[in-house]
């Protein structure tokens, strides 16, 4: 895993340059900047109503900064392009349910022009890292919330991206399969050295999974604190949680999330 | 067990119905007993007739749908999707959607002639107001998530509509269908009762005309279970549609 260093422009992939959005008169984001280094997890929390999602949703192309700069492989974010994959919360509601597995996977390649005799092995290979491969035929339907959410990461790295925006992915999971997803997602980052986004309510999945910490306070949403995670790789559910840092972390950054104090 | 009651209910209507006019010496013009209607129905049936008259009004009632239906589901997504076509036509189709589709025969008849092609225009327009309607209404109940997904992944407009739009709102259309045929049935009939010379409806008239009650009974007989097949037909449609689709 790539140790990140501070203040090395040259690597940002995402940059948000004084960024203001508002609904009408009702500002959301306040003056927000920060950057995102290349092939790294970045988890933004904060309490409800700071903005994350709106964050997320600048970055992904779907929503435009009414004034500022959010600026995306040196580019700035206009609207979405296949480059930026986002995975949903309700992945219920991101799928085709018309689809079976291997076809929902099929959309991002055939939406990519990639040609049908290369497909098969691009989408066998997506669901063997994702870990679907005996269940290709499935609906989504007939698929556990975990696995219909690994066929959303799956679709989203079809697409080859250079960054995954996942909004609360496992927020809707049980515990058990929130750990086994996290541990899934660290795996495939690093193996498809993929710039994550993550945005979490959860402070301890966001200490688990993340390089950085962007932390957001609410009313109007506003950068707190930007806070890098020292916390030794590869992690791991056991000894990671119980680490000193993890620990101290944890307690530092816990009123962050619960909108106390900023 | 299944639930009797409704079949005692019929049973003792009809045989009310036949006690009450059995009387040898009750003669009526537009009453008759079920066990005539059932020999009218039995004659047109084994002399042909009536699988004619059936063929005749059923073609122009699903031509008219098909075309009808057809542009409505075009236009509907098209407006849904290209928003200043979606305000610009919102006038046109609130001042037409109102107007009886049986007072254009008489334009109809002027411009085509008596005949197949002006009954299929008039079922057509019957239920292409509807089809716009309810067809934009299915769009906009697609998850937000899909379209998003469409977006990220850059689809071509083609290719947006015939991978995300058009699958998503198919359980709707098989509604809308359902309820269009139901119109498209009625207008082809109306029509043919009202001037065209062809048809059910038009045979049930010429019943009525002739004072044969049981003959016109026996057409309406065959004009509801004409509706009923239909209804059966696209609703077990609609539940093949939905059980793949239902979410765990």
């Amino acid at each position: 895993m790539t140790a990140i260093a501070d203040g090395r422009p040259k690597d940002a992939i995402i940059e948000f340059d004084h960024v203001n959005f508002s609904y009408g008169a009702n500002l959301i984001l306040s003056d927000v900047s920060f950057s995102v280094v290349e092939q790294t997890i970045n988890c933004v929390i904060g309490p409800s109503g700071c903005g994350k999602t709106t964050v997320l949703r600048l970055i992904g192309g779907f929503i435009q900064a009414r004034s500022g700069k959010v600026i995306v492989a040196n580019r700035e974010r206009t609207k979405p392009t296949r480059d930026v994959a986002v995975v949903f919360q309700d992945y219920s509601r991101a799928l085709l349910p018309w689809r079976d597995v291997y076809a929902n996977v099929s959309l991002a390649l055939e939406a990519g022009k990639v040609p049908r005799a290369e497909r098969k092995d691009r989408i066998e290979e997506m669901l063997s890292l994702v870990g679907l491969k005996d269940h290709i035929r499935k609906f989504p339907n007939q698929l556990s919330g975990g696995m219909q959410q690994r066929l959303q990461i799956a679709r989203c790295l079809a697409q080859s991206p250079k960054i995954l925006l996942m909004d609360e992915p496992f927020g809707a999971l049980d515990a058990m399969t929130r750990q086994i997803l996290q541990d899934e997602l660290l795996r495939i980052q690093e193996a498809q050295k993929v710039t994550v986004l993550f945005v979490t309510h959860d402070l301890e999945e966001a200490l688990y999974v993340g390089n950085r910490i962007v932390a957001l306070a609410a009313n109007p949403g506003r950068l707190s604190r930007i806070v890098d995670i020292p916390l030794p790789w590869p992690r791991n559910q056991l000894t990671t949680r119980e680490h000193p840092d993890f620990l101290r972390m944890r307690r530092d950054l816990f009123d962050l999330t619960h909108g106390h104090q900023v | 067990m299944p639930n009797l009651a409704p079949f005692v209910v019929v049973a003792a209507l009809l045989l009310g119905w036949q006690f009450a006019l059995s009387d040898p010496t009750f003669v009526s013009d537009t009453l008759a007993p079920p066990s005539a209607v059932l020999f009218a129905l039995w004659k047109i049936a084994t002399n042909g007739e009536v699988f004619r008259e059936i063929a005749e009004t059923v073609i122009s009632a699903v031509l008219g749908l098909a075309l009808g239906a057809g542009l409505g589901v075009v236009v509907g997504i098209v407006s849904s999707m290209a928003k200043p076509i979606g305000v610009a036509i919102r006038g046109p189709v609130e001042i037409l959607r109102p107007l009886p589709a049986i007072a254009l025969v008489p334009l109809m008849t002027i411009t085509f002639g008596l005949g197949l092609k002006m009954e299929v225009y008039v079922v057509a327009f019957a239920v292409f107001w509807p089809a716009i309607i309810l067809t934009q209404q299915a769009v906009r109940q697609i998850e937000v998530q899909l379209i998003e997904v469409s977006a990220a992944l850059e689809l071509s407009a083609f290719d947006r509509t015939w991978k995300i739009i058009l699958p998503s709102i198919v359980p709707y259309l098989i509604v809308m269908l359902r309820f269009t045929a139901a119109i498209a049935l009625l207008i082809a009939v109306t029509v043919e009762l009202v001037s065209n010379p062809r048809g059910l409806g038009r045979e049930m008239m010429l019943a009525g005309e002739a004072f044969d009650p049981a003959r016109m009974l026996a057409y309406l007989v065959v004009i509801t279970a004409i509706g009923w097949c239909l209804n059966w037909a696209l609703l077990s449609t609609e539940s093949l549609f939905l059980r793949r689709r239902t979410r765990s």
